[in-house]
């Protein structure tokens, strides 16, 4: 008996000893807000953060995810959700709520690769990795994720930070596959309800000037796009045209908006970032390219003075749920957990002093994305491209009223090295409109010209995946708009090859 | 002889004569699959692959035991302590007693109750019986019923003329408007009305009358066509005006202003003549709500209700105020109740130059202007009803059995009437769910009833991309009476309705994932019990119709020559499915499945792309070679008889 009794002794003290020092155990109160909370370690220096720097910048080593739990008596770090990496930060939830995936790396000099942590139990995995670096996931459908990576063709890759980014998802069937073959870096997906894809992706780069320095990612604005899981029908969301505007970090929120983070593009992106910062804003869902709005309820300090926003996430039945610190308050350890709503004043919900808290998700179950089927076919050799009419404008950042006609369309793509090169001319019909098969996953855009070979417009990158039949409806023709109902002489007149 | 011994006898003899049997069997039965088709590529099937099948059901046999009460349309008595309900399966008038909100009293009317319309005294009620080509006036006094007229095929719209002598009824299975006079009900008028009308709409003087059709003109894919409004000059009993909705159909309820200046029509603009590459930034379909200024020359404007990122299927019902301030429209796809500032239409509308008229219907970002609220409701929201001080909004919610109340100075529902149909739901029940919710589709662009309005087709052909663009041109087919019908698809590739309906649909149309198992199951169910019309046989065709029947069935031509089995109309259409559940090549660029030819005279248009606008051009121009069976030896009235034939089935 007696050694049953030591045994027995010995597994309490053990269950004893885990529990002192990894709080997962300690039991969740009923009804508690959970918050899923990206720390980096706070520094005595002057410290701006933002969405918008280097992946390494954004979460230096030590940097953490922790499970908080916010009680009325308090809220305290329940478990440390990236034990065992050097660096961990861009958490996202998956729509059960008992998961989340995020960037981490094991040393400082490691590439940064995606991990999966359970909420409740066990350590991180890893979940994906890819020469380079992975960042920002977020949940598909089945479970799937889809994430950014560096783009190692391109040679920009830098350890410590995605720096050109472009887009890959996981399969079950065909492992990681990419999803994004445009020049400009893309960043920060989530997922729509709808099943789209809601990212940033660079916009206004001049390749035709300096092709490399659309590599360097340092002079565009970045704007919303929309693209299907498989990478199918890239399409402007919000903001296209706003070239000297930065639009980050955008979700879909249960009151039918977009939120996002904004700000002004300059030469040097991180130290705008870093000099002013980024504020939320926001769009309707239904019409995002409408009005923008404040995304939350005004927050100031005693003194009135801004409020720096790191991170804005909704699903909290009280209201939003923001990562903040005040303008005037510039030491370590100033970023906070605040809960603000339109009926009551902003409430801290968790702060601790010797961590900056830059990211907070609420744990929230939701009914998950739907999914969207796919129409890749990675046996075809090409992409058909219909466009209804090319001379379609919205007439003010297309072609303007009283514009020559287009006469030819030349689609090009990037040329290797530097510049870009005319794959081929399109033969347009009586009423603007062509179709024909393209080159797949490469950048393309769209170049039209007059009779007199003076160019009238030209689109912005986007791609075609193998097998996709992709609809353009004019040349930067209003977005919130349908096609009109009527014949295309161009699909009557058949595919052309070019 | 021993037992062993016997055995071994008989069992080769017996192994021959099964061998030899089957031998003959199987030559036999090619014989009869030659006999029948005229055909040897046929594979052999099972003989309930043809026999034993019994026709489909017809509207007005109702489903599920009665148990369901489908509320189909509404009206409010003047003093606005009734409503009435037309419970269109259980063939029923409800009277509701607004004060309790419980059926107070019911009477049974006819064959699938689809419309009312209160006299201007609201004495009087009348019910159109869709089945029984009937309408019922009801005393509201007594809730008896009076009178019963019998009218054109399948009766749905109605309105009381000026002093409530004269009854307009839009018959729907006749394609026309017919004016009984009440007190002498030999003296009947009729006026053409599009395909399918629907609704009507009387001013509040009497003067004017409007109507809508569901279904477009039948137009092949390159030609523009739409539905189409008319508009009765009732004091000269002549059709005034008929306006064209350009590339817009499926008006089921119609909306007339207090002084008759404008009528209001829920309607689906499509855009057919775009290849399917998308149904994102309504590329396929929008709903819409058609502004008809009734003066003459006046603009017909389609203003969008759908933004572009958020869609709300299947408009259907419209209510006005009595002020004309504030419009409804129910989105039976959606679950939802749109309210419109009428205001900012007419604002626009006075604005609009023929370039914005020709914009507006496009122009997603347009309905933020004049969208008041998106009121949700239960399943399927169709009929509506205004009370007569314009405070309360009662809407069907045909799929829920239940009214729901909407408060017009809140814009939310308030209350909830119960108009008790069965709680436990049939598969079939929760497959017509199913059919008629959007949200299975990618932004709840629309939903399978979009396309198969009642089941049925909308006339319209379609550009599949998914066979590349511009190459398969497609009809929509008629889903009625499909049940035995395999394969499906006009290529003949679905050998069931699961498949028909599973993930390649989800890809090609939904754009979203496919219903899961249990869901699918249910539509199918639902689809394979949606009835037929009813069998229309006027009696003064009866003789040109037998004789059609025998053109169709004919085995020698007018020269007394045998016609080729395969050239025979009643191989490849053989009854009783009028189907050999089979593919032929027609003379039409392919192959493709036999369609069977229940309701076929509403199908227009005919063949797999629909380059057949009528049933006689499937002869006269499409088979110049007789290749779509023997007819050119018929004379034009023995191609007449046929049709007629046709048209009965």
């Amino acid at each position: 008996m007696k050694p049953f009794l030591g045994i027995l002794l010995v597994v309490v003290a053990m269950l004893s000893l885990m529990a002192a020092i990894d709080p997962m155990i300690a039991p969740a109160h009923e009804g508690a807000l959970r918050l899923v909370v990206t720390q980096t370690p706070a520094q005595s220096q002057d410290e701006s953060w933002s969405q918008a720097a280097s992946l390494s910048a954004r979460y230096p080593l030590g940097s953490r995810i922790v499970l908080v739990e916010c009680a009325s008596n308090g809220a305290r770090v329940t478990r440390v959700l990236s034990k065992g990496l050097n660096a961990a930060g861009a958490p996202s939830l998956s729509p059960r709520g008992d998961r989340i995936v995020f960037a981490g790396r094991q040393e400082a000099d490691s590439d940064w690769c995606i991990y999966e942590s359970s909420l409740d139990r066990g350590r991180p995995s890893l979940r994906a990795a890819i020469a380079g670096d992975c960042a920002d996931p977020a949940y598909l459908p089945k479970g799937e994720v889809v994430f950014v990576a560096s783009d190692h063709q391109s040679g920009s890759s830098a350890n410590g930070g995605v720096h050109h980014g472009v887009l890959y998802r996981t399969t079950p069937e065909q492992g990681l596959q990419r999803i994004s073959f445009g020049p400009g870096a893309a960043q920060h997906p989530s997922v729509l309800d709808d099943g789209r894809v809601l990212f940033s992706m660079q916009t206004g780069l001049n390749l035709d000037a300096d092709p490399s320095h659309a590599m360097a990612a340092d002079a565009a604005g970045y704007a919303l796009f929309t693209v299907n899981p498989d990478g199918t029908m890239l399409d402007p969301f919000a903001g296209v045209h706003d070239t000297a505007q930065l639009m980050l970090r955008a979700r879909q929120t249960e009151d039918g908006r977009v939120v996002f983070l904004t700000g002004p593009a300059a030469a040097d992106q991180s130290a705008t970032a870093e000099a002013t910062g980024l504020t939320p804003a926001a769009v309707e869902f239904a019409r995002p390219m409408g009005p923008r709005s404040d995304s939350l309820p005004e927050m100031a300090d005693g003194n009135g003075a801004p409020w720096v926003v790191t991170s804005v996430e909704a699903g909290a039945a009280a209201g939003w749920i923001v990562c903040a610190r005040a303008a005037s308050v510039n030491t370590g350890g100033a970023y906070a957990v605040w809960l603000t709503s339109a009926e009551e004043p902003a409430q801290k919900l968790f702060d601790d002093p010797a961590w900056n808290a830059v990211e907070a998700l609420p744990v929230v179950r939701t009914a998950g994305p739907r999914a969207r089927p796919s129409s890749v076919n990675m046996e075809a050799a090409t992409g058909t491209l219909v466009c209804y009419d090319a001379g379609r404008s919205d007439q003010i950042h297309g072609p303007k009223a009283g514009a020559a006609a287009p006469a030819s369309v030349a689609v090009e793509t990037l040329a290797r090295g530097s510049g870009t090169i005319e794959i081929g001319r399109a033969t347009l019909s009586s009423d603007r409109s062509f179709f024909v098969s393209v080159p797949t996953d490469l950048p393309l855009r769209v170049r039209s010209y007059d009779r007199e070979q003076q160019e009238i417009a030209t689109s912005g990158w986007f791609w075609i995946r193998p097998g996709e039949t992709r609809a353009c409806f004019g040349c930067h023709e209003r977005r919130d708009t349908a096609p009109p109902n009527q014949v295309i002489e161009a699909v009557a007149r058949g595919l052309q090859e070019l | 002889m021993t037992r062993r011994k016997s055995l071994l006898i008989f069992a080769p003899l017996s192994a021959l004569a099964a061998l030899v049997l089957a031998g003959v069997g199987l030559s036999r039965y090619d014989s009869h699959l030659l006999l029948v088709t005229g055909r040897a590529d046929i594979p052999r099937v099972l003989c309930t692959h043809c026999h034993w099948k019994d026709a489909p059901p017809q509207i007005g046999q109702a489903r599920d035991g009665q148990r369901y009460v489908n509320p189909v349309a509404l009206a409010v008595s003047a003093d606005g302590t009734r409503l009435y309900v037309a419970a269109s399966t259980q063939n029923l008038l409800l009277e509701v007693d607004l004060a309790t909100k419980v059926v107070a009293r019911s009477v049974e009317v006819g064959s699938y109750p689809r419309s009312l319309a209160l006299s201007s005294q609201a004495s009087r009620l009348a019910v159109s019986c869709r089945g029984d080509d009937e309408v019922v006036i009801l005393d509201t006094d007594t809730l008896s019923v009076t009178e019963r007229l019998k009218v054109g095929a399948e009766p749905v719209g109605l309105a009381f003329g000026p002093d409530a002598q004269r009854l307009f009824v839009a018959n729907s299975g006749n394609d026309n408007l017919e004016a009984v006079n009440l007190a002498d009900q030999t003296a009947r008028q009729s006026f053409g009305a599009g395909q399918e009308p629907l609704a009507l709409a009387m001013s509040a003087d009497g003067a004017l009358l409007c109507a809508v059709n569901r279904h477009v003109r039948p137009a092949r894919q390159d030609q523009v066509s739409g539905a189409e409004i008319t508009l009765l000059d009732v004091g000269r009993m002549r059709v005034g005006q008929r306006r064209e909705l350009h590339s817009a159909h499926l008006g089921q309820d119609i909306a007339l202003s207090s002084d008759g200046a404008f009528a209001l029509v829920p309607v689906v603009h499509f855009r057919n003549q775009l290849p399917i590459t998308q149904v994102a930034r309504g590329a396929v379909m929008t709903g819409a709500l058609a502004f008809v200024e009734t003066r003459e020359g006046g603009k017909t404007v389609q203003f969008p209700l759908d933004e572009v990122n958020a869609y709300f299927a299947d408009p259907a019902g419209i209510a006005l105020t009595p002020d004309d301030r504030i419009a409804f429209v129910s989105h039976a796809g959606a679950d939802l109740v749109s309210a419109i500032d009428v205001e900012v239409l007419q604002r626009l509308c006075t604005k609009a130059d023929a370039a914005a008229i020709e914009a507006f219907p496009d122009d997603l970002a347009l309905s933020a202007q004049y969208v008041l609220a998106r009121i949700p409701t239960r399943q399927v929201p169709e009929a509506m009803a205004m009370s007569a001080d314009g405070a309360l909004l009662y809407v069907a919610e045909r799929l829920a059995d239940s009214i729901a109340i909407i408060d017009v100075a809140t814009l939310a529902v308030v209350d909830r009437i119960d108009l008790g149909g069965a709680r436990v739901l049939t598969a079939e029940r929760r497959g017509e769910r199913v059919f008629h919710d959007a949200s299975a589709t990618f932004q709840g662009q629309f939903s399978c009833s979009s396309c198969h309005p009642e089941g049925h087709t909308d006339s319209i052909i379609w550009d599949f991309e998914i066979d590349g663009v511009g190459q398969n041109l497609l009809e929509t087919r008629s889903l009625r009476g499909i049940r035995d019908t395999p394969p499906f698809k006009w290529n003949g590739k679905n050998p069931d309705l699961h498949t028909q309906c599973g993930p390649r649909f989800a890809r090609v149309l939904m754009r979203s994932e496919p219903f899961p198992p249990a869901q699918l199951d249910d539509l199918v169910a639902y689809i394979e019990s949606i009835p037929l019309r009813s069998r229309r046989a006027p009696a003064q065709y009866a003789e040109a119709r037998e004789r059609g029947r025998e053109i169709f069935l004919r085995t020698h031509d007018a020269q007394g020559k045998e016609i080729p089995v395969a050239s025979r109309c009643n191989t490849c259409h053989r009854p009783p499915l009028y189907t050999d559940l089979a593919m032929t090549d027609v003379g039409t660029d392919g192959v493709f499945d036999t369609p069977h030819l229940f309701d076929v005279g509403a199908s227009a248009p005919y063949l797999h792309d629909g380059r057949s606008l009528t049933l006689e051009e499937i002869w006269t121009v499409h088979s110049p070679d007789d290749t779509h069976g023997r007819t050119n030896d018929l004379s034009k009235i023995e191609l007449n008889d046929l049709v007629l034939f046709l048209q009965s089935l």
